[in-house]
């Protein structure tokens, strides 16, 4: 056993020591712009019930959590999300209209052995609960662009795109592979898919253009000229709308990307997602979620975002590298 | 710069072969010796490596595009990339193969499959709802029945000969391979024409 005083399981992070100096100073910065909106700080717990997650479905397998059977003989996971806890608080602490929570912690999910991926990362993020459509997603683009200069990236991408343009998609294509060649932008099926199912003009068109469809606004606007659904198009026109309500500061932040896939189930509305050239998946992670809490019974629209800052600090740390 | 990794051997000649044919500079590749990572004047810069390694120098970032078989990504458990293109080159498929009399026979415990790709198996099995015992060899999986360690392999067939040679037959296909581009989540976005450059030039759509 003498060994394993010096090893750590392969699932855990490494321990940031250069770079904790970095980290607090981002986080500071970050709380101070959610306190200057009003975000009330929260200390999550670290323990919540598998089922909790299960039960709404949002995304995240059993097998990505790690569980423990507690004095009760109830299944346990250590926190995998943020949104799913905040939404139970929001519900058990019987919270009406709006309600605006910020979070700081770590999130953990299993990652495939040997792959050189932790399976803790550090978050930070908001939740607005209970304030509907463009007023609540307008608030937290523009908190994403007053907090993006302190996050210190010289390179970062913020694109959006809409989950109702998404699902419209999924329904009209109606084919069980369709979300899967979506997620791979594998053009080569895309085609197979369009001779199988015998898709017609404009929807044939669409669907060959879409695996590049990402980009600045003229990207959006072509899209919309050449889209005839009417739902599809109305989903469009509606991010096209909330972009023009942005000051021209945040309108400079974000763009488009049409292909996106909904990385939590829940989305219902914008989605949105940051990249950095040094980092390997997203940093900033996000979207509206109006019917998350019908599993509490309630009806109150939201929305949410979170920085993953592991990665923010490993792109910081290559970025200053390449440049260097 | 775009930075690519090339799987080694039939799919590096391929590739090269497609790459030359569309009008890029493969010259310093065809030309190479021992090298394992070489620039050519388009700006594309290569590295050479094991099928599963251009998927591992992928995922952490490396390289912003890939050359891959199939087999090695249906086999990986690992899926955060893009798979944008068929080169439909290297075309084989996975098939599970045996002697001819395991068509009729009765098993009366778990089968026993050889395969290298143990994933490909396990999934193929439980899609037809048989529970298997999956041994995992790593070369002449045919051996396995062969030698009668087991009942039958899961492997990729190109011209069958192997199989027949040793008296063995395909029983089932179970899905086509050939030689796909692949790319990093985050290159796509930050070199985007750069990317469908290359692969307009792969399709022959310049």
């Amino acid at each position: 056993m003498e060994e394993f005083k010096y090893l750590i399981p392969e699932e855990s992070i490494d321990a940031i020591m250069n770079n904790v100096a970095s980290l607090r100073e981002i986080e500071g910065h970050l709380r101070d712009v959610f306190n200057k909106h009003d975000y009330l700080e929260v200390l999550m717990p670290s323990f919540e019930y598998v089922d909790l997650y299960n039960d709404m479905d949002i995304g995240i397998e059993e097998e990505k959590m790690f569980q423990f059977i507690n004095y009760d003989g109830k299944r346990v996971a250590l926190r995998a999300d943020f949104t799913v806890p905040l939404a139970r608080l929001y519900s058990s602490q019987n919270e009406k209209g709006e309600k605006r929570y910020a979070y700081f912690g770590k999130v953990y999910r299993k990652e495939k052995r040997h792959k050189g991926r932790s399976s803790e990362f550090f978050q930070a993020g908001i939740e607005l609960l209970g304030k509907p459509g463009f007023e609540g997603d307008l608030e937290c683009l523009s908190i994403i662009q007053q907090t993006l200069q302190y996050l210190q990236l010289k390179e970062v991408k913020i694109e959006m795109s809409s989950a109702k343009f998404y699902k419209r998609l999924c329904t009209l294509v109606d084919d069980s592979t369709f979300v899967e060649i979506l997620q791979k932008r594998d053009i080569s099926a895309m085609q197979s898919l369009i001779e199988r199912k015998n898709i017609q003009s404009p929807l044939k068109e669409l669907l060959i253009k879409l695996p590049g469809c990402f980009g600045d606004i003229i990207v959006l606007n072509q899209m919309i000229e050449m889209i005839q659904d009417q739902e599809l198009k109305d989903a469009l026109i509606e991010l096209k709308d909330l972009n023009e309500k942005l000051d021209v500061k945040s309108q400079e932040c974000f763009s488009f990307d049409l292909a996106m896939t909904p990385s939590m189930k829940y989305y219902t509305g914008i989605m949105i997602k940051g990249y950095s050239p040094y980092a390997a998946e997203p940093i900033i992670n996000g979207g509206r979620y109006d019917h998350l809490m019908s599993h509490f019974h309630k009806d109150v629209p939201a929305i949410g975002f979170s920085y993953d800052l592991s990665h923010i600090l490993k792109a910081l740390e290559k970025e200053e590298e390449a440049n260097a | 710069m775009l930075k690519i990794a090339i799987t080694k051997g039939r799919i590096e000649k391929q590739v090269c072969q497609l790459l030359k044919a569309n009008g890029f500079d493969m010259d310093p590749i065809i030309n190479k010796d021992r090298e394992l990572l070489i620039e050519t004047s388009d700006g594309l810069s290569m590295i050479f490596a094991k099928a599963n390694d251009v998927l591992t120098f992928l995922e952490h970032g490396i390289v912003d595009v890939g050359f891959v078989g199939k087999d090695t990504l249906d086999d990986s458990d690992f899926h955060d990339y893009y798979d944008m293109l068929d080169l439909q080159i290297g075309k084989c498929y996975f098939a599970v193969a045996a002697y001819p009399e395991y068509k009729t026979k009765e098993f009366k415990r778990r089968k026993r499959i050889a395969s290298k790709y143990t994933h490909v198996a396990k999934k193929y099995f439980s899609s037809k709802q048989e529970d298997v015992e999956i041994i995992k060899l790593e070369g002449s999986v045919e051996l396995g029945p062969v030698v009668g360690l087991s009942d039958a392999i899961v492997d990729i067939v190109e011209t069958g000969s192997t199989l027949k040679a040793n008296g063995l037959e395909v029983i089932e296909k179970i899905s086509d391979i050939s030689t796909k581009m692949i790319v990093n989540k985050v290159s796509l976005k930050f070199k985007k024409d750069e990317i469908f450059q290359l692969m307009d030039g792969l399709k022959g759509e310049e």
